[in-house]
């Protein structure tokens, strides 16, 4: 087993809140191989941006703090390193796309200054030759009439060729690692189609591991090999993606699982999840779920359920039945 | 703690026992988020207290308004005269707090004045759209164009020549002042009510059906009111400064009417400004203050009053 | 005067003047809403499907009049709604409700749930003052909300929660008739599933109509009775949920169904297809899809298909269909 590319070892992290510090992430481990995709999936509060953020080092300074754990990117801690080779990193072996193309490009320049700026940044060539390397590059994403494209402003672009803009520029020096924070939930979903084939077939052509963050599990299912599913901050089940999704160990997985309309399927009613989603300044004692899950004990309201398991894992006092039944 | 000072959750619960379990409304959670930031406290409190004095304060001073004394003239601070005497050996101190009532109430006057004339304006400009709208936006840009300090100088040479009596020159100033801050307001306002009137819950009210009538003053109106807050605060800021601009000038508050801004002028004349501070320093003081502290609590209603009502992390 | 439609679009169309220049002329015109004809059966749930640009929003708010159509006629139970009187008009309105895409903006900040629901019961005096807090409170119930949530103010709810009291101000008129533009695509997963049903309870139990207005296909699959495709204005296909899901006939359709990433193993990069949906002010002429359609020819590209039965209740829009 060669060492991972991304290893998270217990990381925690809050934010300061109104009425007490918010547990975004609490104790999140996994890792992830070179060239691999994984997807992070979880509804809105799980703490996946979060992590993603983390990694980056883009967590808003005043309100959040790290509390424990750490991110190594091959063997190297993230937490540790100062600002400046964070900043050699981010953009250069670290990339990430977010989920609103329009709000992550800055409206007063070119495309094509933009695009150049982190080859010059980081691959030190000059503006001249990052010029044609860009102009390239909208071509490797699928775009045509590159050179005109390259003199355009983001307005005057959809949101779907934005986002392939925004890839070109992740992927521009040849990262290791691209995390995609839901880069299709803005998107209409036959764009949505052809973004995720541009994501997979870069990751491919460039040995690039790909960090997938999203609700829907349909994309995940699309372009994972692996999958962790967060819920409340923490991560209540990991593995490889078909396994998961055929059999689930966690009941929160089976419950989204569950939930969603299949086709050609006609029952009268969905599976639905009764409750919501607790609130993060006042998590209660024990398992998160509890209050929502149809096995729920008492063991699970007393104690936290660890992430237990070797290439499968799952974070419930109740998944060794589960894995018995079929 | 000065928040707990100014909490009125016992007084609520005293006056109607049952409310104090209702859930707060977005009045009660503004009014809950501004006692937690101190230095808008500080301000409110700052300003209440100025108001009190000033108020009540020439009561229970020995020494009338006009109580000129020959024999006292342009004395240093001292256990008789808490901050001198001018060159008319008038108390500065008790003048100072009557100035105070007269700039306070200029300023709350002229706010209310504009803000009613700003907020009906561009309420109607807002609302009925068209023609309306083009012809009060285009008359409060005319207006806006006109620089303000050059007019009122000049209107308050006019009114100097049309000799009105102290008294209704003070409101001459209320209403000259308030004719030219209204435009600011009412654009504001209009740019709101526009942006409101888009939002979903404003489209719910006309699929269900309210009445027209219904939808401006129950649903339209009361979002409309935290701006207007704030809006009114930082007018009442603004209205003592030109006032006191224009009254140092001799063109607003003329003497023998007291105004922080025409005691300031003691500060035209150098032999003043070198050797008696006691004359211009307490009025400047006092109209700084006043303008900070509001505002100060300016801002922090803005910031309570700001509706970042949507839950969860993000 | 067919009472087994309670709706009835004829050749709806809704232009929208672009305004440009110095003095805001109009330079052209955005044509939201094409042409579009379809009709709802009582007791049904009605699917209109399509992408940004599509128009459904439109189509859903010219229905319940927020916006007047440039062209077209609207039968409400055989009725023409636009012959009606003001006065008419408005009392119309129970019967016809809408529920909005966003939960955070569709409810007033500053009025307290329960009379936010109860409010237009008193304006159309559909009960007295006495019995309102009642009938609010078993609305609530149907929508599953709490007792306690009547005097809250929605900040403090979720926007599950705030969906359903959407529902519950539209249901609380008993409405023949619901447009539910995209009600579920601004929630959680867990939530959607919990708000289909509900959907679905109204229908079964209920007898409500709806217009379900949604780009999810997998959930307008699970719904719906009858579905129709839009694309840029116009109805690209109609059809049975059943007919619609097993045959698609157009190509658009077969694109999105295509996209729509499912749980099943690997989609066919070739059924993909490619290109951005057109600027809705400057669509393509001819067909509007011709301009990525894997299958068009010189006429459609000049040649705008008009929609046409091939089926028992299935019509669909294309040369390349119509000619096979």
């Amino acid at each position: 087993m060669s060492t991972p590319l991304i290893s998270f070892e217990n990381l925690s992290v809050s934010f300061a809140g109104e009425q007490g510090r918010v547990r975004a992430v609490q104790q999140v481990s996994f890792s992830l191989q070179p060239g691999q995709t994984l997807g992070i999936v979880g509804e809105s509060g799980c703490g996946k941006s979060v992590t993603a953020l983390s990694l980056m080092g883009l967590l808003p300074a005043q309100a959040s703090r790290i509390d424990g754990g750490a991110i190594r990117f091959e063997g190297e801690d993230l937490l540790q390193l100062k600002p400046k080779r964070m900043a050699d990193l981010r953009g250069n072996a670290l990339a990430m796309i977010f989920q609103e193309p329009m709000s992550a490009l800055n409206p007063v320049l070119t495309l094509g200054e933009q695009l150049c700026e982190p080859l010059i940044r980081h691959r030190g060539v000059t503006p001249k030759a990052a010029w044609q390397q860009a102009t390239q590059l909208i071509s490797d994403v699928g775009l045509g009439r590159a050179e005109s494209l390259m003199r355009c402003y983001p307005h005057q672009l959809s949101g779907g060729m934005l986002q392939r803009i925004m890839i070109a520029m992740a992927i521009s020096c040849q990262p290791k690692l691209l995390i995609a924070d839901e880069p299709t939930t803005a998107l209409d979903v036959t764009v949505q189609a052809q973004i995720l084939q541009l994501l997979r077939e870069r990751a491919r052509a460039q040995q690039m591991a790909l960090m997938l963050i999203t609700h829907d599990l349909g994309v995940i299912a699309q372009m994972a090999e692996q999958v962790v599913v967060m819920y409340a901050g923490r991560v209540v089940e990991q593995g490889p993606t078909a396994d998961v999704l055929r059999q689930p160990l966690h009941p929160y997985t089976r419950g989204l699982i569950a939930s969603r309309p299949v086709p050609g399927e006609r029952r009268r009613r969905l599976w639905s999840i009764p409750g919501q989603v607790p609130d993060l300044a006042a998590l209660p004692a024990g398992c998160a779920f509890a209050d929502r899950c149809d096995r729920v004990s008492a063991r699970c309201r007393s104690a936290v359920p660890p992430l237990i398991g070797d290439v499968r894992r799952a974070a419930c006092f109740h998944s060794e039945r589960a894995e018995a039944q079929p | 703690m000065l928040s707990t000072l100014f909490s009125t959750r016992r007084l609520r619960k005293a006056i109607i026992p049952t409310m104090a379990n209702v859930t707060p409304s977005p009045w009660h959670l503004a009014w809950r988020a501004l006692r937690h930031n101190p230095p808008a406290m500080l301000s409110l409190a700052l300003l209440i207290i100025m108001a009190l004095w000033c108020v009540v304060g020439p009561y229970w001073s020995p020494w009338q308004n006009d109580a000129t004394d020959a024999l006292m003239v342009n004395k240093a601070p001292g256990a008789a005269h808490w901050l001198g005497t001018d060159f008319l050996g008038r108390d500065v101190y008790t003048r100072l707090l009557l100035a105070g009532r007269i700039s306070l109430m200029i300023g709350l006057m002229t706010m209310l004045l504009s803000v009613a004339l700003g907020y009906l304006l561009g309420a109607l400009a807002g609302y009925r759209g068209g023609i309306t709208d083009k012809l009060l936006m285009r008359l409060a840009d005319l207006v806006m164009t006109i620089p303000s300090l050059p007019l009122l100088i000049v209107a308050g040479a006019m009114l100097s020549e049309l000799d009105f009596s102290a008294e209704s020159r003070v409101y001459m100033v209320v209403i000259m002042l308030s004719l030219l801050e209204w435009p600011k307001l009412a654009r504001l306002v209009r740019g709101q009510i526009l942006s409101l009137r888009e939002r979903d819950f404003m489209l719910a009210t006309q699929v269900l059906g309210l009445s027209s009538r219904r939808r401006l003053f129950r649903h339209l109106l009361p979002n409309t009111v935290p701006l207007l807050i704030v809006m009114a605060t930082m007018a009442v800021a603004n209205a003592i400064l030109t006032e006191s601009a224009l009254s140092y000038l001799g063109l607003g508050v003329v003497p023998p009417t007291p105004s922080w801004g025409n005691m300031m002028d003691a500060a035209n004349s150098l032999i003043d400004f070198q050797r008696r501070p006691w004359l211009w320093m307490p009025p400047g003081i006092a109209i700084f203050l006043t303008v900070i502290a509001i505002n100060v609590l300016g801002d922090g209603l803005r910031d309570a009053l700001d509706p970042k009502m949507k839950p969860g992390l993000k | 005067m067919n009472h087994d439609y309670v709706i009835e679009v004829d050749g709806l169309k809704k232009y929208f003047p672009i305004r440009d220049g110095l003095f805001g002329q109009e330079t052209g015109q955005l044509r939201a809403v094409d042409d579009v004809s379809f009709r709802i059966r009582r007791g049904s749930i009605f699917g209109l499907v399509g992408e940004s640009g599509s128009g459904k929003t439109t189509v859903g708010r010219t229905l319940l009049g927020l916006y007047e159509q440039t062209a077209g006629h609207i039968l409400w139970q055989g009725q023409d709604l636009q012959q009606l009187t003001a006065r008419q008009r408005q009392a119309l309105r129970p019967k016809m409700q809408l529920v909005f895409q966003d939960p955070y903006s569709a409810l007033n900040p500053r009025i307290r749930v329960g009379d936010a629901i109860g409010e237009a019961m008193l304006q159309h005096k559909l009960c007295s003052r006495a019995e309102l807090r009642d009938k609010v409170l078993q609305v609530m119930t149907i929508c599953g909300l709490a007792a306690q949530h009547y005097d809250r103010f929605p900040h403090e709810f979720s926007g599950g929660q705030r969906q359903r009291i959407g529902i519950a101000r539209a249901l609380i008129l008993n409405p023949d008739f619901i447009v539910a533009d995209e009600p579920i695509s601004a929630l959680d997963v867990s939530i959607q599933a919990q708000i289909i049903n509900l959907f679905s309870d109204l229908r079964d139990d209920h007898g409500v109509t709806f217009l379900f207005i949604s780009h999810d296909l997998g959930v307008v699959e699970h719904l719906c009775d009858d579905v129709a495709v839009m694309y840029l204005g116009q109805l690209v296909e109609t059809a049975s949920r059943d007919r619609l899901f097993s045959q698609p006939l157009h190509p658009y359709t077969q694109a999105l169904l295509a996209a729509v990433p499912t749980l099943q193993p690997q989609q066919k990069p070739s059924q993909i297809v490619q290109g951005d949906i057109p600027d809705p002010s400057n669509p393509p002429p001819g067909c509007r899809f011709s301009s990525r359609c894997p299958l068009a020819t010189a006429q459609c590209r000049s040649e705008a298909p008009r929609l046409r039965q091939v089926a028992e209740g299935h019509q669909v829009a294309c040369h390349k269909v119509m000619s096979a």
